[in-house]
């Protein structure tokens, strides 16, 4: 601050130009009809830049802002979705012909979901009888539940990413550089859970959205699964780890989609083809 | 104070000299070469800047009321008087400075004098045409203004100077 004084100090004469200099412009454009014109169509159009420029810079910052939103109103429209389904029973399998997703969807309800085992499932009110199967992906209104495991003919079973151990390995990657790594459940938190296998170079922010890599067959990539949830502290760097939270909230789930593979025997067999 | 008064006297003749007489010699339309820019070319050397600005300033404004030119010579004196330190200190010898020279072509010379003039007059005009056209889109134009104007003011004031000149001696 002192500094900022003398250097105003030493540049005095240049404000006491600068002062009277303007008041002579002042003069000079109160005096002739031409020059308040042409100094007020400048000031119009600096005027005008200025108001773009600042509102292309506020537009661009509250982006985070109008993204969430848009999320929130996706989600409720999702919602509505599947509450129309299931309320007229419309057992039909709906793929996607805009965004040409080789994936076809159902509607379902959860009839049944734990949250504090090790292992967590859910039960969903549709079954073989309507083209489910196990390894079909089941997604929430705002991201991935878990997987299809068991199916019988009305009902399926499934196990959620709340998962500890092996059950449930499922391939993420952060959407801001597209690294990838593995969702893994440590069963401390029904809220959260960590990335596994990132690289050491790799950096994170507290609200990077997390979402599948579609190196699977069961998850169309792109479908978010969480948040990062802190920076990565020295030992998570060493360790590859990053904590999210889930974009689900499972406490609060009722209505989900069951994914289907268009390509799934497809890739199967391609993939395997001495299985029968 | 008697100094002091003295300058005012002269500045007031200057200003009814530009009134009367230098501002209604018009060769064709915009040319006006000013002679007072003399007037502050004789301020001695140790004279305040800021109050240089002031009195440039000042003495601009009364000129600019009686010749309803808005603030065009205000505007021009101004930035004349703010650059008048730095082109005395390049124009000057630190003797000279420390001796608070009245800058004239008895005390400068000649050559010296009217080279110091010319840049003053420079900045001078520059402004006073720049704010008078107050557009860019005729440069031409432009230099065409400032450069005669400064040319025909440096000949009127050395034109005078060479009167005064001869007189003293």
């Amino acid at each position: 601050m002192k500094n900022l004084f003398l250097i105003l100090r030493k540049l005095r004469l240049l404000w006491v130009f600068l002062l009277f200099h303007g008041i002579s412009l002042v003069f000079i454009v109160r005096q002739f009809r031409y020059h308040q014109t042409v100094f007020f169509e400048s000031t119009a159009s600096i005027t005008r830049a200025w108001w773009t420029r600042t509102k292309e810079v506020e537009h661009f910052l509250f982006l985070s802002t109008e993204n969430a939103l848009l999320h929130r109103e996706l989600v409720r429209l999702r919602m509505q979705v599947m509450q129309q389904e299931l309320q007229g029973e419309r057992l039909c399998w709906t793929s996607d012909t805009a965004l040409k997703v080789p994936y076809s969807w159902l509607s379902a309800r959860l009839i049944q979901l734990t949250l504090n085992q090790s292992q967590n499932r859910f039960t969903l009110n549709r079954g073989s009888k309507q083209g489910l199967r196990p390894d079909m992906g089941v997604i929430g209104p705002a991201g991935v539940v878990g997987v299809v495991t068991q199916v019988s003919p009305n009902l399926a079973t499934g196990l959620t990413l709340m998962n500890e151990g092996q059950g449930l390995l499922l391939s993420v990657r952060l959407k801001s550089s597209g690294e990838l790594g593995n969702l893994v459940w440590d069963g401390k938190s029904a809220c959260c859970a960590r990335i596994e296998g990132l690289a050491t170079h790799v950096k994170v922010k507290p609200g990077d959205t997390v979402e599948t890599s579609g190196l699977s067959s069961i998850f169309p990539r792109g479908i978010p699964v969480g948040f990062i949830l802190k920076p990565r502290s020295e030992q998570d760097v060493e360790s590859g780890y990053a904590s999210l939270r889930f974009a689900t909230r499972f406490s609060a789930l009722d209505l989900v989609m069951v994914l289907d593979y268009t390509y799934q025997a497809e890739q199967d067999t391609l993939e395997n083809p001495l299985m029968p | 104070m008697i100094a002091l008064l003295n300058y005012l006297g002269r500045g007031f003749l200057f200003l009814l000299l530009e009134w009367l007489v230098i501002s209604r010699l018009e060769p064709g339309p915009g040319w006006a070469p000013v002679l007072y820019p003399m007037f502050f070319f004789a301020f001695p050397v140790q004279f305040s800047a800021s109050a240089r600005i002031v009195f440039g300033f000042t003495f601009g404004l009364i000129l600019d009321l009686g010749l309803g030119t808005g603030g065009l010579h205000a505007a021009a004196t101004t930035a004349m008087a703010f650059v008048q330190p730095f082109v005395l200190r390049y124009f000057l010898s630190v003797d000279e400075r420390e001796n608070n020279l009245k800058p004239g072509p008895k005390s400068l010379g000649w050559l010296r004098y009217l080279w110091m003039a010319f840049w003053l007059l420079l900045v001078h005009q520059f402004f006073y045409h720049f704010y008078s056209l107050f557009s860019l889109g005729a440069p031409g134009m432009l230099l065409l203004r400032w450069l005669g104007n400064t040319c025909m003011s440096l000949a009127l004031i050395a034109l005078v100077q060479g009167l005064f000149y001869k007189k003293k001696n």
